[in-house]
């Protein structure tokens, strides 16, 4: 068990800012979610840690411990790959054990711990095979046992699910949370899925350009994204957005000039910010459709383009100002139709058409 | 399919001709000096006469001793330069040049500067040998027990490169990560070297095996120029006897025969080494 801290870690390929400027503080037993799109610098953050990479600038700490000059080796950490990374000619039990053989345990322990480990992933069936003649979900179960077997003080992962199809993901998803929460060991989770990182994290770090946009709770992040991207990112589907200008106590959408009636509280807080470009943000589950205008405030006149159908919801489409918005419900919506779309009140936000930072 | 005639027809005159009237002649007494003396017809006695005279298994017998002791002396030479020039380091490009240059000469060449090298009173081996371990000088060339190692160092220094560039090639192809996984699970060295570098290199190894294997087998340029044979045939191997018989005796009908039997020692070996080497393929695929 350890607690992780990152101070201002830098990571540059030569001109290439792979990581610049990143602060973590990961707290003991924290399950935390690099999360962002490829190239954002997670994976980097992720092997410096590990002590695959050595930092350009920056610190790391393993409790107080400065552990920049260890090799991965030595730092107690255990690490599971994105592409398996098993020993290939040994079968499952010899690959799960060699940690343990490598640190000189007495072979009735190892014994002892493989049918622990066993017993918690499922994996008596499969102990005796080779590695190679596996599935995918089963050879990472088994990457994953090797990782935990040797009670490491941080586990580190990186995207161990990207790999596998999307129902094995599923199973592995819901299986990795309940692992970490019995085991209770320090996790680092790298990942550019953010339903992985909504379902396991205990905190989110959100990525992108070698930077940390905002760092929070699931929970946080969803509601008051700090950044357009934030909100983007976050969400299947993710935010909508629109240009608008709040002009002369009226909020107009950039394109055809329609006008979203606020509320008053909505309208206070507006003209207290005072700012005239704007950005809209709605998440599709927080617009509503019906066939007549029921509420007076925002809601607008609309027509349905396409419906997508999804098991237990649809996806619908509109046009509003000059972009696509989604909307997600629960009952029908016929494609095509014209009626009225109801955004909740709370669950507006707005941000500085400039500089993409949420106002509120 | 009219365009692929010309192609054929010369590869049918290049090989297709020489090679059945290799067959042809090995079933005559035939001379390429003495046509007059007319073709006899023997059936399968040149291939009795070899396959029962002990100067030919002696020959054969020596070629296997070379053979073996060449390939294995290759092949650790290959593998451990490869896995030193395995990581990116200043210079790496100049010295893997450097290491690869004996296999891009010329084997007569090669057998020539040796011999030089490797003279008794004047050699540069000698004087090295002296110098640093104070040993010497050795008889290398004029002695016939020592004459094989002469042989097998000269043959070793020209292809051993083969195998690193072989083995350079299969080590880069495996994944770093695993290496990485290893690091993390503090594995030593000759453990990634044994369960990670070799399981999967395994294929390559063996195929550059083989070719040396084939090649060693017909070593004749290399034999020619560092000891003719000599001293006597004590490093005659068993080219360099095909060589005595059809360019020398010119016993056309012998030699073809010779030549036969050494195609079809070969293709069998090929044969074991290549089944050998699917069969690692396919345990790899799975």
């Amino acid at each position: 068990m350890a607690a992780v801290h990152v101070k201002n870690l830098k990571k540059f390929y030569g001109s290439v800012k792979a990581v610049d400027g990143i602060d973590l503080e990961i707290k003991d037993q924290e399950f935390v979610v690099l999360l962002g799109p490829s190239g954002c610098g997670k994976t980097t953050t992720l092997r410096c840690i590990a002590g695959l990479e050595s930092p350009t600038s920056g610190e790391i700490y393993f409790d107080s411990r400065r552990v920049n000059a260890l090799e991965p080796a030595d730092r107690n950490i255990a690490m599971v790959f994105q592409f398996f990374a098993l020993y290939p000619h040994l079968n499952a039990v010899d690959n799960i054990s060699f940690p343990l053989r490598a640190q000189g345990i007495p072979p009735k322990k190892i014994s002892e711990k493989i049918a622990w480990i066993s017993d918690l992933l499922g994996l008596e069936t499969i102990l005796k095979r080779k590695v190679q003649t596996l599935p995918g979900g089963d050879q990472q179960k088994v990457a994953l046992a090797r990782a935990i077997v040797r009670d490491p003080a941080v586990l580190l992962l990186d995207e161990p699910l990207s790999q596998l199809d999307e129902k094995f993901r599923d199973e592995m998803r819901t299986e990795l949370g309940r692992l970490q929460k019995s085991l209770r060991v320090t996790t680092i989770y790298v990942t550019h899925d953010q339903r992985e990182a909504m379902a396991l994290a205990d905190k989110i770090v959100l990525m992108k350009d070698g930077k940390i946009l905002q760092a929070g709770s699931p929970r946080e992040i969803y509601e008051n994204p700090q950044s357009v991207f934030a909100g983007y990112f976050i969400g299947s589907p993710g935010m909508n957005f629109s240009q608008c200008v709040w002009e002369g106590g009226r909020l107009l959408f950039q394109g055809d000039q329609s006008e979203l009636s606020l509320s008053d509280k909505l309208a206070t807080l507006l003209s207290q910010k005072d700012k005239r470009n704007l950005l809209i943000g709605i998440r599709p589950e927080h617009i509503s459709f019906s066939a007549t205008q029921r509420e007076s405030i925002c809601s607008l006149k609309i027509k349905v383009a396409t419906v997508e159908k999804f098991s237990q919801f649809k996806i619908f489409s509109f046009h509003l100002g000059e972009q696509l918005f989604m909307g997600r419900v629960r009952e029908e919506v016929p494609e095509g139709a014209e009626g009225y779309v109801y955004f909740l009140p709370d669950r507006l936000r707005f941000f500085d058409a400039e500089t993409e930072r949420s106002i509120f | 399919m009219l365009f692929v005639w010309p192609s054929l027809i010369v590869l049918l005159f290049l090989i297709g001709y020489p090679f059945i009237m290799l067959i042809f002649y090995s079933f005559f007494r035939f001379s390429f000096l003495r046509p007059a003396a007319g073709l006899n017809f023997i059936g399968l006695e040149n291939y009795q006469f070899l396959l029962t005279d002990k100067y030919t298994w002696d020959r054969f017998i020596f070629t296997g001793k070379f053979v073996v002791m060449a390939v294995i002396l290759q092949f650790f030479v290959g593998v451990g330069s490869a896995y030193l020039l395995q990581e990116k380091f200043r210079g790496r490009g100049v010295i893997l040049t450097l290491v690869l240059m004996p296999m891009m000469l010329c084997p007569i060449v090669v057998g020539l500067f040796w011999k030089y090298m490797f003279n008794t009173q004047w050699g540069i081996i000698n004087y090295l040998l002296k110098m640093l371990f104070n040993v010497g000088p050795i008889e290398w060339l004029a002695n016939e027990h020592n004459s094989i190692y002469a042989a097998v160092i000269a043959d070793t220094w020209m292809w051993a490169p083969f195998m690193t560039l072989l083995s350079l090639a299969a080590f880069t192809a495996i994944p770093r990560y695993l290496y990485e996984a290893a690091s993390v699970d503090r594995a030593s060295a000759w453990f990634k070297f044994r369960h990670i570098t070799l399981p999967l290199s395994a294929p390559i190894l063996v195929l550059a095996l083989l070719f040396r294997l084939i090649d060693s087998i017909k070593q004749f340029d290399l034999i020619y120029t560092l000891t003719a044979g000599g001293p006597g045939d004590a490093t005659q191997t068993i080219s360099f006897t095909l060589y005595k018989i059809a360019f020398q005796y010119f016993y056309t009908g012998q030699g073809s025969a010779l030549a036969m039997i050494l195609l079809i020692t070969i293709i069998c070996l090929s044969t074991f080494l290549i089944m050998y080497m699917t069969r690692l393929i396919e345990k790899q695929r799975k």
